[in-house]
């Protein structure tokens, strides 16, 4: 690790203007991603700027929506029974994340902010037409992420919370890796607003909802419907976890395990 | 430390008729091959590379 500033903001604009102020400076969240990154010397940011000192960016409201802070860590979401109330599907997600540690110190915003094509909540964002908050603006969830731990986020915009909306029912189904839990292949399929949605994450560059399944669930959330149904694994990810053609399988069959939890 | 040369004590194992004995990592060499012949077996293939991960698993099934 090299040599770099640290400040703690006590708001989000203070925050941005350190960072803004900084030759390289970068915020910090929980640091499960960051501090590893920096250990290894793949990030060398000259100033640190720690966002666990502002108000208001921890915590979970429930109502017509389900907004989770962007600083909440992913152990309060899977603890939340107001979260499991709303929608289980999303306190399951949060609970499978990584182990006790990564849930206890890792939050929904890095998640987010980091767009690793191996996330789980990214595909409950899309999946659940949630919207993103910052600090500027609102981004829609189907515009958020961009490609391989690339968002729409400008440099320097803070995720401040993310708004789910409430499905009528929704299910995950992940293939972890075994050694950290990251979604080798996730899947979320909801029922939202009339229609089903299909979310996929850790199969491409970075999540996204799948046309196809949802094509093919579109007269009803039923195992049989999936039968035969294939996904193109043209732009899938190829990697030492697993090739491209078994992700696209991987994707099928999580499509599968998610619709049978729904299915009861 | 010195070279210790010493008597080297010889106890065949008597219930093999080779008198030999496993030693070192021999249990964790054996749960290798025993799983992998399974897995095989269990396939019908005849080969499959070390280690039978899922996916390994998953392309030796589609033949
Ligand atoms: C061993 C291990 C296993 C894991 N397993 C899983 C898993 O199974 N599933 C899964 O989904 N994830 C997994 N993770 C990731 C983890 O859950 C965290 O979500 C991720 O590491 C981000 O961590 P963080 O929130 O501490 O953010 P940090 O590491 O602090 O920040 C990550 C990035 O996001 C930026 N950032 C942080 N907050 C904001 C914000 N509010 N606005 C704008 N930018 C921001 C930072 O500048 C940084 O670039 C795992 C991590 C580890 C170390």
């Amino acid at each position: 690790m090299y040599r770099f500033n640290y400040h703690k903001a006590s708001s989000l604009s203070e925050a941005s203007q350190l960072r803004s102020g900084a030759d390289d400076g970068v915020f910090l969240a929980g640091g499960m991603t960051l501090i590893p990154t920096m250990k290894q010397r793949l990030a060398a940011p000259t100033d640190v700027v720690d966002l666990a000192g502002i108000e208001g960016l921890n915590g979970i409201a429930v109502g017509d929506t389900v907004t989770i802070g962007a600083m909440t860590p992913h152990a309060d979401v899977a603890a939340s029974a107001a979260v499991r109330g709303a929608i289980p599907a999303l306190a399951d997600l949060a609970g499978r994340i990584g182990d006790a540690h990564v849930r206890n110190r890792g939050t929904i915003g890095g998640s987010i902010a980091n767009s690793d094509p191996a996330a789980d909540y990214p595909a409950a964002v899309v999946a659940l037409n949630a919207t993103v908050h910052t600090d500027r603006r609102d981004i829609a969830g189907g515009d958020f992420f961009v490609d391989l731990f690339e968002t729409a986020l400008e440099p320097g915009e803070i995720v401040t919370s993310v708004e789910f909306q409430i499905p009528a029912r929704a299910a995950y189904a992940k293939f972890p890796n075994p050694a950290s839990r990251y979604a080798i292949v996730g899947v979320m399929v909801a029922e939202l607003d009339g229609a089903v949605r299909v979310g996929v994450t850790g199969a491409g560059p970075c999540a996204f909802r799948s046309a196809g399944l949802e094509a093919a669930l579109a007269g009803g959330l039923s195992v049989a419907a999936l039968d035969g149904v294939s996904v193109p694994d043209g732009n899938l990810n190829s990697d030492m976890h697993a090739s491209a053609a078994y992700r696209a399988h991987l994707v099928a069959v999580m499509a599968r395990r998610a619709v049978g939890q729904l299915a009861g | 430390m010195p070279s210790s040369p010493g008597p080297t004590p010889v106890t065949p194992c008597t219930h093999n008729p080779l008198g030999v004995k496993g030693c070192g990592e021999a249990g964790a060499i054996g749960a290798t091959a025993a799983v992998m012949n399974a897995v095989t077996d269990a396939l019908g293939v005849k080969e499959l590379a070390m280690p039978a991960t899922s996916e390994t698993v998953w392309n030796a099934l589609r033949g």
